[in-house]
């Protein structure tokens, strides 16, 4: 199960770049200032982004969490997430032993020009909320024709 | 093997640090293998273990028990996978343990075996 060593360098590359690009375009900033999307000992504490054919997606961990517990809005080229999650106690249980820490996110992002923010959209599957930041069509480079 | 123990009141669930890799029938095989956080509850009658798993559908899950061992391994996609071993107690009615996974949480129910229930003696 061992990644050839070159192609890990070359794989860790493309994060890199990736991740500086998304930084310049998503900015690294909390609504509160700080920079860790969550403070959780969980297992997965920041958003993941991908690039994809068209666009971007972000997918961020939150086990436990349910539809309702997420709010996510796109108001004047702003992202908005808030969301938490709070461990569950059954009636009757005491907690031993906790690892699972209760999770509170509150975070914006600017989106970038790039983004088609009337077709942002997103969904909520086993703990995981995943955003499609699609980009605009004309986004690209676009020859320009000659009169 | 090294252990670690976390402490409840009336069993101790240990686990075992030290974990043979476990193999999985997934095509996919992930590169990543994580420690997933769990919370362990306690009951009179039952242990609970829940685990975090986000992004772990049903069928990519497997837990087992074996010689007193409870292994939990899941394949998430994306070459991420996540694995963890307890050493249960002998006080845990190993055939009754029953698993939940509900919005990237598993829910692991491991009823105390009668003879381990605490009883109340009539005094006459």
């Amino acid at each position: 199960m061992f990644t050839p060593l070159l192609h890990v360098d070359r794989t860790f590359a493309e994060m890199d770049a990736l991740s500086r690009r998304l930084d310049a375009l998503l900015g690294a900033r909390g609504l509160d200032g700080r920079h860790g999307l969550l403070s959780t000992r969980s297992t997965t504490v920041n958003p993941e982004i991908t690039r994809d054919d068209d666009g971007w997606t972000l997918s961020v961990d939150l086990p436990g969490a349910s539809r309702d517990d997420v709010s996510l809005t796109v108001h004047e080229g702003r992202l908005e997430l808030e969301a938490h999650r709070t461990p569950v106690v059954p009636e009757g249980f005491e907690v031993r032993h906790r690892e699972r820490a209760e999770t509170r996110v509150k975070r914006s992002w600017r989106l970038p020009d790039e983004v088609d923010l009337d077709r942002v959209d997103a969904s909520f599957d086993a703990g995981v909320l995943t955003i499609h930041l699609p980009e605009r069509p004309d986004a690209g480079p676009r020859r320009i024709a000659l009169s | 093997m090294n252990t670690e123990t976390m402490n409840t009141q009336n069993t101790q669930l240990t686990e075992a640090v030290d974990t043979t890799p476990v193999e999985t029938e997934t095509v996919e095989a992930p590169t990543r293998w994580y420690r997933p956080a769990v919370d362990v509850l306690e009951r009179d009658d039952a242990l609970q273990l829940h685990v975090d798993l986000p992004g772990v559908a049903p069928s990519d899950l497997t837990v087992e028990t074996h010689r007193g061992v409870l292994t939990l391994s899941a394949v998430r996609g994306n070459g991420v996978g996540y694995e963890r071993t307890f050493r249960v107690p002998d006080t845990v009615d190993a055939g009754g343990i029953t698993a939940n996974l509900e919005h990237g949480v598993l829910v692991l129910t491991l009823p105390r075996a009668e003879e381990a229930k605490p009883r109340t003696i009539e005094v006459r």
